[in-house]
């Protein structure tokens, strides 16, 4: 039976053959697609590790534009001091990079013979605590590790599976040898995870090192509002930081608002391609509808020999549905072996086999589905020829 | 003879209405979003706003600061002191401006937060770029060289503070510091990078004269010549001086820079490798063809299916007309011009669809201030791309369908 329905296909495997390109392309579009969403679900889905409600932003720059100058931490402190006074603030700290923008930090070196690398932040003690991130071994850094000749640092657990295998790392030096600076960064605690750009990017081994007020210079002032804080507060607050510090423009903007545009800026044009490809499949599902309806037209005599000989209804019509499904299947088989490419060769290192499959199967699963659809009435119309009718051509 | 191919055409496609709205639909779409992305590309390469002289100057806006072995690499933002010492010194430009990016600020008027945006520029700024004065005029070189504090606001701007009245001459409060207002200027749409802002000062105004000593800043440079042609000219200055004179600031002993115009700018953004004086138009050009053409591939492929499913339809037809002594030759030209009328069809419903869309972007407010303006050049690259399409989509199955055996036609029959 299969062996009689490929000899058919490739009889005319001129008209075929357009069609597997047309299926193989429009498979590599559905690929595509599935593959963006179901990576973008599957970040989503994993905890963030922090928590984003009632905790506002402030931006500082001196006013002629550039952050990287003139502001220094001695002139940052009574600010912070102000701040801190405010009823309506519950705690202030200082980020080096803020939360769900494309503002970050990323360092790799050698360590212990390999390499690593990782996203880096630098906090003050007890932000880590107040934006809500999940102490998993040892402790955080705070006021007794200042003076004992090392360099606190806390890792999330990525860097711990990733570079310790998963091992005890507390107590554990994680310093790049070949720099100048030699001091010892000493991991004292794991953190679940700090996923600073938000739910849509990838996971990475992430390292915070202490705040230091000679080293470090931080123009991002991050505070903890008490609850039921409304966004009215935003004014007053503008109006408090302007009057201690005039020289200096601020930007305030609450996390859940950046988190928000962080999250369309991924989803929106994702929105925008799956329109145009779900025009693009609309149209290759209603060109493959109106070929195969031309091909049961053009093939009356051959079906009505079919039917001469005792086939049944049934019969024709699964063989005219087998048939685009063969031929999608051949499509899918390029589809494939193109698609394919991407995880051998690790052009894109974030598409992995597992990734690859979970898009690769609801693909096909479509197309094929999209093929039955495309086949059910032109095979429906295919049964409704007589066989004198469908002789009578000849 | 054409006259009768067209009536042909018409009764073929009333003949299989399902058919030719499948055609139909898929040139449709193709086509819309052929059109839209023209449109949007013609608008960042041709501005209809203050940016429109744009093939009149060159905009410096990055730079890349290498050591020697280049282990060690800084991207910036130009500072003042980097602009002045390398492009200020150029003797081929005739106008120079420097201004800095954007600066958003928030207030709040009666409680509600109002974000606005402020660019810092010289005199020359208002010179080179072609703005649209409601009221009043820009500041001028003595204005600046003074540091007078005055202001140049956009239309939206006066309106939210002002009203109706007329705003120039009264005082606006920008982070703590009163401007005076000289001139009110036509919204620009936030699509034009170098004019787009809400509130315009002279640097000179600010509070510090620290920047002037920063390599590293927020500053930009426009290059103008009144001559197109010397614009070349001024780059070949731009890449040597910088080749040549540049003087290593710490470990940094190489700087890459550049005067471009739009296109070239989008061209390295996308494909330039920042240590490099190359140009890369062409490679982004030819990234353009092929992204058009796979765009176009299955839309046509498509089409080419449905066409060749569709020769028997007219077997007798082309058996009759063969019999009767037209030429292959004859019927190719009769089946390209079926398609091609049946893509100019698709062509101007796409026109509309593609006019719809923007329209709807425009008055959503996504983008201020944008608008896209329909053009004789549109029109023309969106008539070229029509006819491509058509002919890619036409050719094989006009030929494929000429060929037809004229007995076996008239019988029926192909097979």
């Amino acid at each position: 039976m299969l062996r009689q329905l490929f000899k058919i296909i490739w009889k005319r495997k001129k008209a075929n053959g357009l069609i597997v390109a047309e299926v193989a392309i429009a498979f590599i579009v559905v690929f595509f697609i599935m593959l963006l969403v179901i990576r973008n679900y599957n970040l989503y889905t994993k905890p963030l590790g922090f928590e984003y409600e009632n905790r506002w932003n402030i931006l500082v720059k001196a006013v002629s534009g550039s952050w990287a100058e003139t502001i220094k931490e001695s002139e940052l402190e009574p600010l912070l001091l102000q701040l801190k006074q405010q009823d309506e603030i519950e705690n202030v700290h200082r980020l080096k990079n803020p939360t769900f923008q494309d503002w970050s930090s990323t360092s790799d070196y050698e360590l212990k013979g390999r390499n690593i690398d990782f996203m880096l932040n630098v906090m003050d003690d007890h932000a880590a605590q107040d934006f809500g991130l999940e102490l998993t071994e040892g402790k955080w850094f705070g006021k007794l590790d200042k003076g004992l000749g090392y360099e606190p640092v806390i890792v999330n657990q990525l860097f711990i599976e990733r570079y310790f295998n998963g091992e005890n790392a507390i107590g554990q030096n994680i310093s790049d040898i070949k720099s100048e600076n030699k001091i010892e960064q000493r991991i004292v605690g794991v953190f679940k995870d700090f996923r600073q750009k938000g739910e849509l990017n990838q996971l990475t081994p992430y390292v915070i090192y202490q705040y230091k007020k000679d080293k470090h210079a931080i123009r991002n002032i991050e505070i903890k509002l008490k609850d039921g804080t409304q966004r009215s507060f935003e004014e007053p607050l503008m109006e408090l930081l302007t009057n201690v510090a005039p020289n200096w423009e601020f930007t305030i903007t609450p996390w859940d608002v950046r988190r928000e545009s962080m999250l369309n800026e991924t989803f929106l044009p994702l929105l925008f391609a799956s329109i145009i490809a779900a025009f693009f499949i609309l149209l290759v599902a209603l060109g493959l509808f109106g070929v195969l309806w031309q091909n049961v037209m053009s093939r009356a005599p051959e079906i009505g020999v079919r039917r001469a000989l005792g086939a049944t209804a049934r019969g024709i019509h699964n063989q005219v549905i087998s048939e685009l499904m063969i031929v999608t299947s051949l499509g899918l088989l390029i589809g494939l072996v193109l698609t394919i490419q991407l995880p051998i060769s690790g052009f894109i290192p974030e598409i992995n086999w597992t990734l690859f499959w979970s898009a690769q199967l609801p693909a096909s699963l479509f197309m094929l589905l999209l093929a039955v659809i495309c086949a059910y009435y032109p095979g429906k119309i295919a049964t409704k020829l007589l066989p004198a009718e469908a002789l009578h051509y000849e | 003879m054409l006259k009768n191919y067209l009536l042909t055409a018409w009764k073929v496609f009333l003949r299989r209405k399902l058919f030719t709205f499948i055609n139909l639909f898929g040139i449709c779409l193709t086509l819309t979003i052929i059109v839209v992305a023209t449109r949007v590309a013609d608008n960042h390469l041709h501005p209809k706003g203050p940016e429109k002289n744009n093939s009149h100057y060159l905009v410096v806006s990055h730079l890349v600061m290498t050591n020697k072995s280049h282990t060690r690499t800084q991207s910036i933002y130009p500072g003042f002191k980097f602009i002045n010492d390398y492009v200020s010194p150029l003797k081929v430009p005739e106008i120079i401006s420097i201004y800095t990016k954007l600066n958003k600020i928030s207030t709040y008027i009666q409680g509600k937060k109002i974000e606005y945006t402020i660019r810092r520029t010289d005199a020359n700024y208002w010179r080179i770029l072609d703005f649209e004065y409601v009221d009043g005029e820009a500041y001028s070189q003595e204005q600046f060289n003074l540091g007078k504090a005055v202001a140049v606001l956009n239309q939206t701007t006066a309106e939210q503070y002002f009203g109706q009245e007329s705003a120039v001459g009264k005082t606006i409060i920008i982070q703590k510091k009163k401007y005076e207002i000289v001139g009110v200027v036509q919204n620009v749409p936030r699509t034009e990078i170098d004019a787009f802002s809400d509130i315009w000062l002279p640097f000179t105004t600010l509070p510090s004269t620290s920047y002037r000593q920063q390599v590293s800043g927020v500053f930009s440079a426009m290059l103008h010549h009144s001559n197109p042609k010397q614009l070349e000219n001024i780059q070949q200055e731009f890449t040597s001086r910088l080749q040549q004179d540049f003087v290593a600031i710490d470990e940094y002993t190489q700087a890459f820079s550049h005067a471009d115009n739009p296109l070239q700018a989008m061209a390295r953004d996308i494909f330039g490798d920042s240590k490099s004086f190359e140009n890369y138009t062409s490679t982004l050009i030819i990234a353009i063809c092929i992204i058009s053409f796979l765009f176009m591939l299955l839309p046509s492929i498509n089409m080419v299916n449905l066409n060749i499913s569709r020769i028997l339809e007219r077997a007798s037809e082309i058996g009759v007309r063969k019999a009767y002594g037209a030429t292959t030759l004859q019927l190719v030209w009769q089946f390209i011009v079926e398609n091609v009328l049946l893509t100019l069809i698709g062509g101007v419903l796409a026109l509309l669809f593609s006019s719809f869309i923007l329209a709807s972007i425009e008055m959503s407010g996504l983008i201020p201030y944008v608008e896209f303006p329909f053009n004789l050049n549109v029109f023309v690259i969106s008539l070229l791309m029509t006819l491509v399409f058509s002919l890619v989509s036409g050719v094989y199955p006009a030929f494929k369908m000429a060929k037809l055996d004229p007995v076996l036609a008239l019988k029926g029959g192909l097979k």
